[in-house]
């Protein structure tokens, strides 16, 4: 039975993605700053949100999450205040797939989605060579 | 397959416009941007510029995606690289693969390539996992590879049987979709209103008919009659020249005339079988074998028709052949002796129904009166059926629970035995009615484990037999 956790790097990945989804917000609200002013409160907010997500939420969800394979089944825990534990059973698994994002690329980590009949899990980033492992040990 | 066996197939260059397509939308942009200009400083700047530059890079895109994307056979399994932006790669276990399509339109011809598509259980309902385009001779090749030993054994089905199938399985609505937009599309490209001279024709001939049929439900008729005949000339089309090829545990299936379909999968892979006639089946003695699959593609439901028509003997060879290993071992249950009247019920009802309303309404719409009379009659008709299927399902309804399902009894219009393993049953869901009581009665409905969840009921047999054979074989797993 292995364990995989998400390495720290994934921080920066998710910080890039806040920072390009920030940006889009925030030239969306500029565009439209002429309509009304409290347009820019939207802004406002993005900004502090995407920090909270950054700074607060983020590490605190990457420390619970872990991905557990054995023989019989993969385990997913995740979750910062209600917890989730997903179990898929091996036999009933159809198919691995290896997703990567370019900001993903850069970093060397990549996710996985397993497909069930009926069920797609999609996982946090992992480590190129946990993703290797863990898909060398479902195969 | 040898465990060691490796290859390695490359996308057609055609499938530099499958990426295209998609990206294509961005080539508006600069039009947006003129138009913005013309309103606010009356001029437009670098349109033509902006989208050759625009288009070169959605070119490029098209172009390194293609050559990124890599389809690959090793060690037993299928891994397919694909994306740009994101990319994706998929391992399959080849014993995991449901299907292998592979289809040939004019298209593919022309350009000497085939459009392949993967399917596993786990695709979407309606949708390909993977779909791809290869050259023609890597397309043959990889389905040979999938299909195994070249020792099978074919099985051709005449254009008739095929013709009578293809009439016993179009409906008019079906005519309608595919006609609606050629027709539309044919306006459009000839510079006339299509749908006005349609009606015009319609007209005509409805003039000629009015002495059989109302004039208020001649026109309909001749709408309906003329969808069907579409339907059934799309429908011979796609399964003309119909083939089976099987052994070794898989099984092949092509036809087509235009559009060349042949898709490939394992006996194992078949989550039930069932043997299908349709009115126009019964009225000829014919059936046909259809099996359900798990993540069929992108096809109407998840069947695959085996034999498109054959006699009951013929229909019986070809399942033994086919699946020797699917048959069934425990005396089927039949209907309660004392329950049979019971199947009259719904029939009786909805004729007293129709009766009823055709009588009020004959009554007060006296301008209506041939119309009400025509559409009377045809309800009769229609129920009349529905008694005859009522007889059927006295007659010939049965269910057997073993290791080996076997289950017989009609459905809608459709009679129907279905044949599965045991183990392929998703959920058994038995309902007692209150007139179930008296004869400790229920019904029972089986539904299969697949994507789209194939069902059938078998109604008013003895309660405490089946929950014996139920009991027998899933108290044991």
């Amino acid at each position: 039975m292995k364990t995989y956790t998400p390495p720290k790097k994934i921080i920066w990945v998710w910080a890039l993605r806040s920072v390009v989804i920030l940006i889009v917000i925030i030239f969306i609200t500029m565009w439209v700053w002429f309509l009304a002013p409290y347009f820019g409160l939207v802004a406002y907010i993005a900004v502090l949100l995407t920090l909270a997500f950054n700074v607060l939420y983020l590490p605190m969800y990457l420390k619970h999450y872990s991905i557990t394979v054995s023989n019989s089944a993969i385990v997913i825990k995740s979750g910062v205040i209600i917890r989730h534990e997903r179990i898929m059973p091996i036999p009933r698994m159809v198919y691995a797939e290896r997703v990567q994002t370019l900001f993903a690329r850069a970093f060397s980590v990549s996710a996985l989605a397993l497909k069930a009949t009926r069920a797609i899990t999609l996982t946090l980033e992992l480590d190129n060579r946990d993703i290797d492992s863990i898909l060398e040990d479902l195969h | 397959m040898s465990s060691c066996f490796s290859r390695e197939y490359r996308a057609h260059p055609i499938m530099i416009l499958t990426h295209l397509k998609p990206v294509l939308f961005v080539l508006l942009i600069p039009v947006f941007k003129a138009a913005v200009q013309a309103a606010i400083h009356n001029k437009i700047d670098g349109l033509f510029l902006n989208e050759i530059i625009l288009f070169a890079v959605i070119v490029l895109y098209a172009i390194i995606k293609w050559k990124k994307m890599s389809i690959k056979i090793m060690r037993g399994q299928f891994v397919i690289n694909s994306g740009l932006v994101l990319t994706k790669s998929a391992v399959i276990d080849i014993d995991k693969i449901s299907t292998v399509e592979t289809i040939r339109t004019p298209w593919d011809f022309i350009w000497g390539s085939t459009t392949v598509r993967v399917n596993t259980e786990a695709g979407r309902i309606g949708k390909a996992d993977h779909e791809f385009k290869l050259k023609k001779w890597d397309a043959a090749e990889l389905l040979k590879i999938m299909n195994g030993s070249e020792n099978k054994k074919t099985v051709k089905f005449s254009a008739i049987r095929v013709a009578l199938m293809a009439a016993a399985t179009s409906s008019s609505v079906t005519g309608i979709i595919v006609a609606v937009p050629v027709i539309n599309q044919a306006g459009k490209l000839f510079g006339t209103a299509a749908s006005e001279i349609i009606i015009k024709q319609i007209n005509d001939v409805s003039m000629h008919l009015s002495r059989f049929i109302p004039p208020a439900i001649n026109a309909v008729t001749i709408i309906f009659l003329a969808s069907y005949t579409l339907s059934f000339l799309n429908s011979l089309l796609k399964s003309i020249n119909f083939r089976v090829r099987f052994g070794d545990g898989r099984l092949e299936v092509s036809s087509g005339l235009i559009r060349r379909k042949k898709i490939c999968f394992k006996t194992r892979a078949v989550n039930d079988v069932s043997i299908e006639q349709n009115p126009l089946m019964r009225l000829f003695g014919r059936y046909m074998i259809n099996v359900e699959i798990g993540g069929y593609g992108n096809l109407r439901g998840e069947k695959a028709v085996l034999v498109p028509s054959a006699k009951r003997r013929e229909v019986k060879t070809h399942f033994a052949i086919i699946f020797p290993d699917i048959y069934t071992e425990s005396q089927p249950l039949h209907p309660d002796n004392k329950s049979r009247h019971r199947f009259f019920v719904i029939p009786v009802v909805l004729t007293a129904v129709i009766f009823t309303i055709s009588a009020l309404l004959y009554h007060n719409l006296t301008i209506f009166r041939d119309l009400i009379l025509f559409l009377t009659f045809f309800a009769f008709f229609v129920m009349l059926y529905y008694f005859d299927l009522a007889v059927y399902n006295i007659k010939n309804s049965a269910i057997s629970i073993s290791d080996m399902i076997y289950a017989k009894y009609s459905r809608w219009t459709k009679t129907r035995e279905l044949y599965c393993t045991a183990e392929k049953i998703g959920m058994i869901h038995i309902v007692k009615w209150p007139a179930d009581k008296k004869r400790n009665t229920c019904n029972i409905r089986l539904t299969v484990r697949s994507e789209g969840s194939d069902s059938i009921t078998v109604k008013h047999v003895a309660y405490q037999d089946l929950r014996r054979q139920i009991e027998n074989v899933y108290k044991e797993r």
